[in-house]
């Protein structure tokens, strides 16, 4: 009974479904999804900026548009959209009287409206079009696992360097400023980092889900330990469980992956609430 | 003037055309405890922000220690106001603590920095909660952990504002006792709207609402007070005989 069930879960063999490319590609891409949300996430949801994380990946849409115009990988042309939405939400509230919220509010919309514009323009069909707002894990391409790989070094590596600044800035900004940490400049890259997280995470949940899971496996951990290390190590493995069990659940009932991801998690969360209120 | 923590001349400060401060001109000896009182509004948080360097005047000249602000701020343990912070943060005491010894990037907290938080834990006696997470500590104990976070960078001066709200009254004593131990080794500052209690532990008093009014002698300052404001100011004496005084004062 033992290793038949573990073969064999819910009527498919888990070997034989390994042997497809596809879903090999899927669960390494959940893997590399859940570093990003763990890391970045627990500083979004730390530095309440769960918002701008949003603002950030509608905006990314532009750039998936852009991509299909031109012919270039959407995703790749999504990153200099993100990054530069990253700074533009960062400095318009930090630099004018326009408030983050409503910096957010243009740049979301904005991005959308460049977006639905430059698809149009394109010459034919644009087929994937559903899977960049929804995503869509099961076409995560070798290249786009790569790319993926790479943006997740270079937030580990900048979240490494910087963790005591991020620590400090998160908690509290102004003092942080007056012990010396660069603050304002810090804070645009901690943007810099959610805008290439919300490139790692696109093409798994689309620009339209992006929002779940930058927050919900920070959001569950956040209840069993306060310790920032641990809370980033907690939401990758949270995010990891969830995500495949996400796309478990898609494979096995025919379902929208992303929306079955987030649906999982946001039951997670529901449980995970509970079990933290009778502990 | 090397006996001088802080001088100011002709400060003035103003948000979109709206002054906050006016022609404050004020000298704080080395090794004194001034209260800065005043009402909401009446720049007391700004002044400290210019004090920091976070804020430019729009003109007049700030010097910290003979120097700009910016170049004495390590010389400057500062605790803002508790509300600016989330109480769900997750953060323990310790590295709550620990920030305030941060030197730089690229560089990480060494065995002294931690042996100087355990230190400094003891003298503001929250040892015992070292590890629990800040956002679970009452308002008292969390602004001990302010002025921990203030005192690990061993600062000739200290710059709280208003310390004491969102503690109950019962810690206010405590928490200014602490204050009287310090300012025996530091120059303290303190801005707060709680006028009773800064009257019985200040040496001297300044009064706030965009000017400043500096008082070497606290007790020539209560009587003067509700006329400084021009508006009617309530005191409450934390002495050892309380006493209520009210104050009804109209200026043109």
């Amino acid at each position: 009974m033992g290793p038949y069930r573990i073969v064999c879960w819910g009527g498919i063999n888990v070997i034989e479904i390994l042997q497809y490319e596809f879903m090999k590609n899927a669960l390494i891409a959940s893997v590399l999804v859940s570093v990003a949300c763990g890391i970045v996430g627990t500083y979004v949801v730390i530095n309440r900026i769960v918002f701008i994380s949003g603002g950030i990946s509608h905006a990314a849409f532009g750039g998936i548009g852009l991509g299909y115009l031109l012919g270039v990988n959407p995703i790749l042309a999504a990153v200099p959209f993100c990054i530069a939405s990253a700074l533009g939400i960062g400095l318009i509230s930090e630099r004018t009287d326009v408030s983050e919220d409503a910096a957010i509010g243009v740049l979301w919309s904005l991005g959308m409206a460049a977006g639905i514009l430059f698809i149009g323009l394109s010459p034919g069909y644009a087929p994937n079009l559903f899977s960049y707002l929804f995503g869509s894990i099961l076409a995560v391409s070798s290249f786009d696992l790569v790319m993926m790989f790479f943006l997740d070094i270079i937030i580990i590596v900048t979240v490494f360097v910087f963790f005591r600044e991020f620590l400090a800035l998160s908690f509290d900004k102004e003092f942080s400023m007056v012990v010396g940490v660069p603050a304002r400049k810090l804070y645009l890259l901690l943007l810099c980092l959610v805008a290439l997280s919300v490139v790692v995470l696109i093409k798994v949940v689309g620009v339209m889900l992006v929002m779940a899971l930058l927050t919900i496996p920070a959001v569950i951990s956040r209840q069993f330990t306060y310790n920032l290390k641990k809370l980033m190590f907690l939401s990758t493995i949270t995010g990891a469980i969830f995500t495949v069990m996400g796309l478990w659940l898609s494979y096995l009932y025919n379902l929208a992956s992303g929306a079955t991801i987030v649906l999982v998690l946001g039951a997670s969360f529901v449980l995970s609430s509970l079990m933290a209120k009778t502990r | 003037m090397g006996n001088y923590a802080i001088n100011l001349k002709d400060v003035s400060v103003s948000f979109n055309g709206v002054s906050i401060l006016e022609d404050i001109t004020f000298s704080l000896k080395k090794n004194i405890f001034l209260g800065v009182i005043g009402p909401n509004g009446g720049g007391k948080t700004t002044l400290l922000k210019v004090i920091l360097g976070l804020i430019q005047p729009d003109k007049g000249t700030v010097e910290v220690f003979g120097k700009s602000p910016v170049e004495s701020r390590k010389l400057i343990g500062y605790v803002p106001q508790y509300r600016s912070f989330d109480s769900g943060f997750p953060i323990s005491v310790f590295d709550t603590v620990l920030m305030g010894r941060y030197g730089g990037v690229f560089g990480n907290y060494s065995g002294k920095d931690r042996e100087t938080v355990a230190d400094i834990l003891e003298t503001v006696g929250m040892s015992e909660f070292k590890d629990r997470r800040v956002g679970d500590l009452s308002g008292g104990q969390i602004q001990r952990v302010f002025v921990a976070r203030a005192l690990v960078r061993e600062p000739m001066m200290l710059l709280l504002d208003e310390p004491t709200t969102g503690i109950d009254l019962k810690m206010h004593e405590s928490f200014y006792e602490l204050l009287s131990e310090l300012k025996k080794k530091m120059t303290i500052l303190l801005v707060t709207h709680d006028i009773g209690v800064v009257s019985v532990y200040v040496d001297d008093v300044a009064c706030l609402n965009k000017r400043l009014v500096y008082h070497e002698s606290k007790e020539a300052t209560l009587k003067d007070i509700g006329e400084l404001y021009g508006c009617p100011i309530e005191l409450i004496g934390h002495g050892a005989i309380p006493h209520r005084v009210l104050g009804r004062h109209k200026r043109d």
